[in-house]
């Protein structure tokens, strides 16, 4: 048989086994893949070393083939060997690599006993200082925070909990959902956040939302922020305290274009397609949305709108008020900003010790909050 | 009377696609339009910064198909496939002719109907799509998807095509190979 007919049974079994896995039947999906794999890599077998292109997909085809049937290790032994063969061109080479290490990943998860759902979210840093499967340790810890709490928020929003302004979390939420945060396969820099299931279902069943509806509801929350936050995040989110909340944390995820460019959210269940991209232009758009979301100051004739740019030195909630260090010229060296009531601590807290842009109104030599923004 | 896209019965033309998944684009793109327009629609199609004009129609949802396609994510991605296939049709010519695993999902490689002997001389498919959105957002995906294509490790050519439902607009592009 030729490689055309091999790949052909291939390609057939690959698209009965993706319209099995939607239809829920993963186990025999990955029966379909595996018998996917077995013919694609007798299509490989048939071609000859000058047609070096189809080569290159077909044994990055095999692999993956062998990876979504789960066998993970003839995936691993294969990738191995088109790679010590030399026989594919670069582009090939490359992915099978990628593949590799989403291969030891889920070996990893599958040898740990972690059971994981559909729906994990996977994160993509580009640009900027980003390397590919590098990136500032500050910049990444920050961006899986960010990820966490709009995670979080995502929960209490779907088990319309009171909206918190103060402090982390409750802990029954925090255990109903552990997220995870796993290395991915480098695409610039990517990790992976998972949520984990928790180990006695039955506690929880009743009051639980389900983690895809979970991830479902923050995809559309994320896509409605960072796509059309003035008019979907409307439709999406009606309830204003926590439309606000979702657009200051989808903005503390947005780059400003210095540190990053581009800061891209998938679902890893079918990651071809970022779900939601955000840019600088929209970290734009949203700064015009929280303006249009905060509460307004009666004003003054002597008010004055300020810009302050330095590092948040001290946050107290609680007293209503925030410190900026700034060596700017014309202003004191620690600034205390009040009225800061509106913001919420899962938002300031990554920005404590951090350079931030506040803007302010100032009357009479005090300062009253209005907006603050990480300074990437 | 404009060029039309035509949605049905694309197994029959396209080689990659069997009934099952050709019908499945289909129901996916009905429902994608019908969430922002009656049918039939004018569409404007831009290939490679050429516009025209196209017509697309499709047979609105019953409740059944509304409900199987109620996941809006998976809706608009078969629904780009569909679109955007059949859109490469009508402009090019050409045909997804075969399909190939990643580890991320599945490629289409499109070329002249009854080639796909080998993917030696095939392009590769880029597909996005948009539920909402104008037409500067879908401008913004493409350019968006050419940066991702010109990103990836793969120096195989490739048509990037982005389809805006609610901006009735389908943007269909050449991604430069690498050298």
């Amino acid at each position: 048989m030729s490689w055309s007919e091999h790949h052909a049974v291939s390609e057939r079994y690959a698209i009965d086994a993706e319209a099995t896995r939607r239809d829920g039947d993963a186990e025999r999906a990955e029966e379909l893949y595996k018998k996917a794999a077995h013919s694609e890599a007798l299509a490989l077998d048939s071609l000859t070393d000058d047609k070096a292109r189809t080569r290159g997909i077909t044994a990055v085809s095999v692999v993956a083939l062998w990876y979504k049937g789960r066998e993970y290790a003839v995936a691993e032994r294969s990738a191995h060997q088109y790679l010590a063969a030399g026989k594919i061109p670069p582009f090939a080479e490359s992915q099978l690599r990628d593949l590799l290490s989403s291969i030891w990943t889920a070996r990893a998860a599958q040898k740990a006993g972690i059971k994981f759902v559909p729906g994990d979210v996977l994160v993509s840093v580009k640009g900027g200082e980003v390397i590919h499967g590098g990136a500032p340790l500050e910049l990444i810890v920050r961006k899986v925070e960010g990820i966490q709490s709009v995670l979080y928020r995502t929960v209490e929003w779907m088990l319309a909990r009171p909206f918190r302004r103060r402090g982390g979390p409750p802990s029954d939420i925090q255990t109903m959902f552990r997220p995870w945060l796993f290395q991915a396969p480098a695409g610039s820099y990517q990790f992976a956040v998972r949520m984990q299931e928790p180990a006695q279902r039955a506690l929880w069943e009743e009051a639980r939302p389900q983690i895809g509806a979970v991830t479902t509801t923050f995809f559309k929350v994320l896509r409605a922020s960072a796509s059309n936050p003035d008019e979907e995040l409307n439709v999406v989110v009606p309830d204003r305290e926590y439309r606000s909340a979702f657009a200051n944390l989808a903005r503390n995820l947005s780059p400003s274009g210095e540190t990053f460019n581009r800061l891209e959210v998938r679902d890893a269940s079918s990651p071809a397609e970022p779900i939601v991209t955000f840019a600088a232009e929209t970290r734009t758009e949203l700064n015009a949305v929280i303006r249009k979301l905060r509460p307004s100051l009666s004003e003054a004739n002597s008010d004055q709108q300020v810009t302050l740019r330095g590092v948040l030195r001290g946050v107290h909630l609680d007293k209503d008020w925030l410190d900026v260090a700034t060596d700017e010229a014309g202003f004191d060296p620690h600034i205390t900003v009040l009225e800061i009531s509106e913001v919420l601590d899962d938002v300031i807290g990554p920005m404590v010790n951090k350079r931030v842009v506040v803007t302010a109104v100032r009357r009479a030599n005090k300062y009253f909050y209005r907006d603050i923004e990480l300074q990437e | 009377m404009p060029k039309q896209i035509n949605l049905d019965g694309m197994h029959e033309r396209h080689h990659a696609l069997t009934p099952h998944i050709a019908g499945g684009y289909r129901e996916a793109a009905a429902v994608c339009l019908n969430r922002h327009h009656s049918p039939p629609v004018e569409i404007t199609l831009v290939d490679n910064g050429q516009d025209s004009l196209a017509e697309l129609a499709w047979i609105e949802p019953d409740a059944r198909i509304a409900a199987a396609w109620a996941n809006d994510i998976d809706a608009t991605e078969a629904g780009a496939y569909g679109c955007v296939i059949a859109g490469v049709e009508l402009a090019r010519g050409l045909f997804a002719i075969r399909r190939a695993e990643t580890g991320t999902g599945a490629d289409y490689y499109i070329g002249p109907q009854h080639s796909g002997h080998d993917l030696e001389s095939c392009l590769r498919l880029e597909v996005s799509g948009l539920s909402g959105g104008t037409s500067k957002d879908v401008s913004r995906r493409l350019i968006e998807k050419i940066r991702q294509a010109l990103e990836g490790d793969s120096n195989l050519p490739a048509l990037a095509g982005v389809i805006g439902f609610s901006a009735r607009m389908l943007l269909i592009q050449d991604v430069e190979e690498k050298a």
